[in-house]
């Protein structure tokens, strides 16, 4: 996935020209301080801010998962998994179910009733059902425990192992994301996104601001 | 469709809407042996006090559970998944409606039926629940719309209710704003339907007159969706 002199407006200038490759089949996490834009340009992709210069990727296998991506609440677990059945394989789906553990989860539970965790399982195998070609995580393990962010840094470790042509953008604050999931790290500050070599490079950077 | 129709039977949408019009009918009942001291109540009295209640307070009692379908998919962002599911900003908006309209089709229903079947008028409950149906769908493309237009809850309530006040005051100034506030006791068209309840016109020839109802209900709808056909990016905005 290509941004190419992609810049970014809303209020004040979030990003300018910037033009970066995220690498398919690795995990491009992405970090910066907060306000520097990092949610803005995950939803720009969806279409909430207007942007200028080019995005290369296919916009109809594109998935954003954040806390602004929910399921509504009043579905059940059940009714989730028959809405994915119709967008993938039944295998797809036994896959996906049985790596995120959701044999685990009563079916007939309705989603508020659902742990956060539990929720975003179901979050995950629902979005993740339409085998896109680029996933968005955006802050998507806040609010989840220890135990529940392992569970899903080991799928999503698995699932890009899997899928070598999907590219997954991990916009994140938690560095445990980095310490669980390898990957390509990228920074983003002064209105530009800058790769990083390694990780504890961009952890110095990003601890230390600019 | 299916989602909303889960979604619709789940949040008690439809139970409340059934609920909220036997409330009207009971009001309307109430208000008659109360305020205006009838001391026997007949079906045509009840008929024009339920009439009035749909009219008068509407705006009050149905307001809050439409608005609130549109106002949960904003607080909980909700419209990604709708977005996942290949919908647009116009197709969302219809099918929300569908339900909304499916849940005052329920409501309208029993309302007419409890106004008719302890009277054994049972003839009547055609007209009746045409005309009392041609309020509701009045009420639910407007609360539909602004339930769709503004994502937060009290703003939407009161532009509603303010939109409503305005209309009555508007249509006062001249016979030709009547359509501001088209089903207001003060206008023609609740003359009209006190008139055929005194027998002054048949049965028949008011059912053509509230297909008139529905016709000027068709008018607002394709106005409406022309401003959310405007208004479309308030979605995202609302939603994301």
């Amino acid at each position: 996935m290509k941004l190419e002199k992609y810049s970014l407006k809303v209020k004040n200038e979030l990003l300018t020209d910037v033009s970066v490759d995220f690498r398919q089949g690795r995990i491009s996490h992405l970090l910066g301080q907060n306000g520097v834009g990092k949610s803005c340009l995950a939803k720009s992709f969806l279409g909430r801010y207007q942007y200028d210069g080019q995005m290369q990727y296919n916009k109809d296998s594109m998935v954003v998962i954040g806390s602004y991506s929910n399921i509504p609440t009043e579905l059940k677990v059940k009714d989730v998994l028959s809405i994915a059945s119709g967008r993938c394989k039944k295998e797809l789906l036994d896959e996906l179910g049985y790596r995120l553990k959701i044999e685990l989860i009563d079916t007939h539970s309705k989603l508020k009733r659902l742990s956060d965790g539990q929720k975003q399982k179901i979050k995950l195998l629902y979005y993740l059902s339409c085998k896109p070609e680029v996933v968005i995580l955006d802050e998507f393990t806040n609010a989840l425990d220890k135990e529940s962010c392992k569970e899903i840094y080991s799928f999503f470790n698995e699932y890009v192992k899997k899928n070598n042509l999907c590219t997954v953008i991990n916009i994140t604050h938690n560095l445990s994301d980095l310490e669980y999931m390898d990957g390509d790290y990228y920074l983003l500050h002064n209105k530009k996104i800058d790769k990083v070599q390694d990780k504890e490079q961009i952890i110095k950077l990003y601890v230390e601001g600019d | 469709m299916r989602v909303e129709w889960r979604r619709g039977i789940r949040n008690y949408y439809f139970i409340l809407m059934v609920a909220v019009n036997i409330l009207n009918v009971l009001l309307g009942y109430i208000l008659l042996t109360t305020i205006d001291k009838v001391e026997k109540v007949t079906f045509l009295n009840l008929c024009e006090s339920v009439y009035t209640v749909y009219t008068q307070f509407g705006t009050l009692l149905f307001s809050s559970i439409i608005i609130m379908q549109f106002y949960n998919d904003y607080k909980e962002k909700n419209v990604v998944f709708y977005i996942s599911q290949k919908r647009n900003a116009i197709t969302y908006f219809f099918s929300k409606f569908f339900v909304v309209l499916s849940g005052t089709i329920a409501g309208t229903l029993f309302s007419t039926l409890l106004i008719c079947i302890p009277y054994g008028e049972l003839s009547w409950i055609p007209v009746l629940f045409f005309k009392l149906e041609a309020v509701m769908v009045y009420y639910s493309i407007i609360m539909s719309t602004i339930g769709f237009l503004f994502e937060n809850f009290l703003v939407g309530f009161f532009i509603n209710f303010f939109a409503w006040i305005i209309g009555i005051v508007v249509s006062d100034i001249s016979v030709g704003f009547e359509m501001f506030a088209y089903y207001d006791a003060s206008s023609t068209d609740y003359a009209k339907f006190v008139e055929f309840l005194d027998g002054k016109k048949y049965i028949l020839k008011y059912l053509t007159y509230v297909g008139f109802n529905y016709c000027f209900n068709m008018a607002v709808f394709a106005v409406c969706i022309l401003l959310i056909f405007i208004l479309r990016k308030r979605w995202l905005k609302n939603g994301i």
